[in-house]
């Protein structure tokens, strides 16, 4: 298959043919096709945009150095998704310290400003988001990943399981923890009425 | 009873979200939310959350952030491709190979200094060795010299100004001595050492001359000097304890 017969809306396995056959702009196809997917993917792990950012080209380029040994015995999106994921993880690890540093910091940031807040009164878009980026941020690097791909990203389990190579009871109590921990982070700063 | 109502708890979120299709599955949550008071509020707290996690989103990247990935990508890719285009590419080396390089480098900088002393020390416990390079030396040495009647070349730590400065020791093998003026300071005891330990294998030649001719000559003309004038001349090489 040449240059001129693939696109992006061509199906993977073709792409990644016509990458192997030599046609190096097929990678770019590849770009094209799951950059915004894997950002998010990414974003909602380390919720940072430059550590995101850093992270995706990291990814793509380690799947444009991969791409040759890929073997297509699982999906291709599946194959992407568990690097992706596997970085993330990686950097949330690895920077672990840092990071509880900035939630306590961000803790500090929103209890100043919600001093005049009533219970009842739902804080604004901005403080919705900080809210949601520090309820993540207590979640433990394993559970936050198992969180975004079921409740953002609609994986199955199976599909979870096969990511990050973990049995699927194993997941469901991860991704059940993780939301009860995001309720009682979300609880405590007023946000429902009682 | 109490595992079964775990169970139904650890299935909660997906219920919420309906992502069962086990119908029995979803009777039997629904029927745990009628009848358990506790579950039921568990239920609605945790919807209220799920629900609100919905309805917020993380802020959005950039305009046109999305354009940029490709493009820098490729410069990435291309930099990748030719390694070594820029001398200061070495300092990019992951954090990985630093962590290993920053601690081993200090340590081989030690051993070479530990190991170039401990040859020093090696070096003046063991004088056979400089005896023996300095035999090798001066036969290497012994055809490329100019012959010159009034100077004879020798090569010996035990020739040294001082033989218990390590560093003349180890460096001294270049000495070069004139005999008609017999300016040379030794120390007897350093000869005395060096005839026990390899004196076997030590020839006259190896030492003073680098030509038996010379030495037959000097002899020659030794021998022509009256009495008075050997004896002098012998007094004089007692009194230099050569």
């Amino acid at each position: 298959m040449n240059e001129i017969d693939i696109n992006i809306n061509s199906e993977d396995s073709d792409i990644i043919e016509s990458f192997n056959n030599g046609n190096k702009n097929a990678f770019n196809y590849l770009v094209l096709k799951y950059q915004k997917k894997i950002y998010w993917i990414i974003r909602k792990i380390v919720l940072d945009h430059e550590e995101a950012d850093d992270i995706t080209q990291e990814v793509f380029l380690k799947i444009y150095d991969s791409l040759r040994n890929f073997r297509g015995e699982s999906k291709f999106f599946t194959y992407i998704y568990k690097i992706a994921v596997n970085y993330s993880l990686n950097y949330l690890k690895k920077n672990y310290r840092i990071l509880s540093k900035k939630a306590d910091y961000d803790t500090e940031v929103y209890k100043i400003s919600s001093s005049d807040m009533r219970p009842d009164e739902l804080p604004d878009s901005v403080e919705k988001t900080k809210l949601l980026e520090r309820a993540i941020r207590s979640l433990p690097a394993q559970q936050r990943a198992v969180f975004n791909m079921r409740f953002y990203e609609n994986l199955s389990y199976e599909e979870i399981g096969s990511i990050l190579n973990k049995s699927v009871g194993g997941l469901k109590a991860n991704y059940f923890h993780a939301t009860k921990k995001i309720e009682e982070c979300l609880r405590k700063k007023y946000i429902f009425k009682e | 009873m109490k595992n079964n109502i775990d169970k139904i708890r650890i299935s909660l979120p997906d219920y919420i979200k309906g992502n069962i299709n086990d119908y029995k599955e979803i009777e039997r949550i629904e029927r745990e939310i009628e009848n358990n008071p506790d579950f039921k509020k568990e239920y609605r707290e945790l919807k209220e959350s799920m629900y609100f996690l919905e309805s917020v989103k993380l802020i959005e990247p950039p305009d046109h952030y999305f354009n940029t990935i490709l493009p820098r990508l490729n410069k990435s890719i291309e930099k990748k491709k030719a390694p070594g285009q820029n001398i200061f590419s070495f300092l990019r080396l992951k954090k990985y190979y630093w962590g290993y390089l920053v601690p081993v480098i200090p340590i081989l900088i030690m051993f070479l200094i530990y190991s170039e002393y401990f040859n020093d020390f090696n070096s003046n416990e063991n004088p056979v060795y400089i005896l023996n390079d300095t035999k090798s030396y001066l036969k290497s040495i012994d055809s490329g010299i100019t012959k010159n009647e009034n100077t004879l070349i020798t090569k010996s730590n035990n020739f040294n100004d001082s033989a218990n400065d390590n560093e003349s020791t180890s460096n001294g093998n270049d000495a070069i001595i004139d005999y008609n003026s017999f300016n040379i300071n030794r120390d007897k005891n350093d000869i005395d050492n060096t005839e026990d330990i390899d004196a076997e294998n030590i020839e006259a030649s190896d030492v003073f001359s680098k030509d038996e001719d010379d030495f037959n000559n000097l002899q020659s003309q030794f021998n022509q000097l009256d009495d008075d004038s050997q004896n002098d001349i012998l007094d004089n090489l007692k009194n230099e304890k050569l």
